[in-house]
């Protein structure tokens, strides 16, 4: 009675207030503050991921790189310049067979003087990461989580530690050495889903902002006198025209480009050429190759583990399939589960 | 109970049987190196082993000869059966700590304790081992447990010339800025030798 003229102002106000009212609750609850944090760290995640990127191919150095896997131990030197956005690279291996190879942008030469041959590729694949990183978003921050461990000197230089840590057992973690300067990956180890380190790559040697000169590297890029020229050409398809197609996925991972690749030389006369179809989830990549049975040749399913990188075969009707990638077993059973053939 | 003028032997024997004796009486015991000493040490053990049921092609180390006439010997033994069980009629019963059926045998607790002893001794050589690895190249150390080669159940994958080629492709063909240079330096230069991994 005393109150009820107030009735139709407190609805007012109410109505006014229930906005501010629902949007107190919303920052309160838990979902929207997730929301938030996720949107920072795929943020921090994939500018951390850029600035490693770019550190890679604008610093100038001269260094010694030792890659150890599966239980081999390989070096090479490298020489690198970036000039005017582009970028140039020479990588002469200090073990095995000798090779030097080349690298402008995407052409890459390959010098094998025991075999008096020079190789001419295009690989597509050393320009295609920012792409990546921008096309999928924070896709990348959806399975990796960054986490900084302190900080190392490697090859005579100080070096940021971090840990690029799976949020799942489909991949592999990584632990990141990167200078401080301008990021440059100065050592880097591939850590299984238990944190043992299946691979390691490092600069055991490195003088940065090095005087390397791009028209020397070019010159001797070009110097092919009196060596057999090969140019494997490589025929850029899709799965669906090759008629493959993966309903369920990896989580996280995206096909990147699908490939044919002329059969086997030891292939039957009839078979058809084989298909390249390739993963990634931004870090790790899989590529699944798909060609002709041969009961010659494909005699059973099998797997391998090589450090990082595994490998499984399996037989699908009248084709064979090799998986390989550096994620776990499990990924590319997950893999090969999945791909199916058109009908 | 062990007398005094009880041969080395004996209190060897007794020890075996689990009987308690006194720290005067093991004093009696023969020398660890003393003639015979090993040897009848040896024949307990085997004696021991052949009455928990053993068979003698088991015991490591025993004279199947002696084996076959011990064994013959204790099967001609009377067995005298075992003290009638009481049988519990109730009332408040003082309840002692659990013993283990085997606690008078003093050989089971050498047994244990030897046992023990070994478990530290793979400890300490586990740790040892680890630290001894320090002066290796930290490269080679971090990747020893990367040497594996697993197999699925249908059996190990053979590295031939197209498998080679294939990893080849998968190297150039990776996409990830993390495998820049290691992965273009991989793929350059660090192809596998084809007899690896066979």
């Amino acid at each position: 009675m005393f109150y009820r003229p107030f009735i139709p102002l407190a609805l007012f106000l109410f109505v006014l207030a229930a906005p501010e009212l629902a949007a107190s609750q919303a920052i309160g609850s838990n979902p929207s503050v997730a929301t938030v944090a996720a949107v920072q760290d795929a943020k921090g995640l994939n500018e951390w991921l850029r600035r490693m990127h770019e550190a890679s191919k604008n610093r100038a150095y001269i260094g010694t790189y030792v890659v150890s896997s599966g239980g081999q131990m390989q070096s090479a030197k490298i020489w690198h310049v970036c000039e005017a956005g582009q970028q140039t690279e020479r990588i002469e291996n200090l073990t095995g067979a000798p090779r030097s190879t080349f690298r402008h942008n995407e052409q890459v030469v390959t010098f094998l003087p025991d075999q008096k041959l020079v190789r001419h590729e295009k690989r597509e694949a050393l320009s295609s990461f920012p792409e990546i990183v921008q096309s999928s978003d924070h896709h990348i921050s959806d399975f990796y989580k960054l986490k900084f461990e302190g900080v190392e000197r490697v090859a005579g230089v100080d070096a940021d530690i971090a840990v690029l840590v799976s949020k799942d057992a489909m991949r592999f973690g990584y632990r990141v050495w990167t200078e401080q300067k301008k990021g440059l990956v100065v050592k880097l180890q591939t850590l299984d889903v238990d944190g043992r380190v299946l691979e390691q790559a490092a600069f055991s040697e490195l003088l940065m902002d090095a005087p390397v000169k791009m028209d020397k590297l070019l010159q001797m890029m070009g110097k092919v006198d009196g060596l057999r020229v090969e140019q494997p050409t490589l025929v850029k398809t899709t799965a669906s025209a090759q008629g493959w197609y993966l309903p369920s996925s990896v989580a996280g991972f995206k096909p990147i480009s699908c490939y044919k690749r002329p059969a086997s030389a030891g292939a039957a006369s009839l078979a058809e050429d084989s298909m390249h179809w390739v993963f990634s989830d931004g870090l790790a990549s899989v590529s699944l190759f798909v060609e002709s049975y041969d009961r010659q040749r494909h005699i059973k399913e099998s797997g391998m583990s090589m450090g990082a990188t595994h490998t499984l075969t399996r037989h699908i009707g009248g084709y064979w399939l090799t998986a390989m990638g550096e994620v776990p077993m499990a990924t590319l059973k997950q893999f090969a589960n999945g791909l199916e053939r058109k009908k | 109970m062990i007398t005094k003028d009880s041969s080395g032997h004996e209190m060897l024997s007794a020890l075996f049987d689990g009987r308690q004796v006194s720290d005067g009486e093991l004093a009696n015991l023969p020398a660890a190196g003393s003639h015979g000493t090993h040897s009848d040490w040896n024949c307990y053990h085997v004696i021991g082993e052949v009455l928990r049921g053993s068979s003698s092609a088991e015991v490591v180390g025993a004279d199947p000869v002696f084996l076959q006439r011990l064994s013959t010997r204790l099967n001609h033994e009377v067995v005298e059966p075992l003290a009638t069980p009481v049988v519990m009629t109730g009332g408040p019963v003082a309840i002692s700590a659990v013993r283990a059926a085997n606690d008078q045998l003093f050989h089971w607790k050498l047994v244990a304790g030897f046992a023990s002893l070994g478990a530290v001794a793979v400890l300490a050589w586990t740790l040892t081992g680890s630290s001894i690895g320090t002066s290796l190249p930290q490269m080679a150390q971090d990747t020893r447990a990367a040497t594996q080669v697993t197999a699925l159940p249908e059996g190990p994958m053979i590295r031939d010339a197209r498998l080679e080629e294939l990893l080849s492709a998968h190297k150039q063909m990776g996409a990830s800025t993390l495998q820049v240079p290691s992965g273009f330096v991989r793929h350059a230069g660090f192809e596998a030798p084809l007899s690896s991994g066979r």
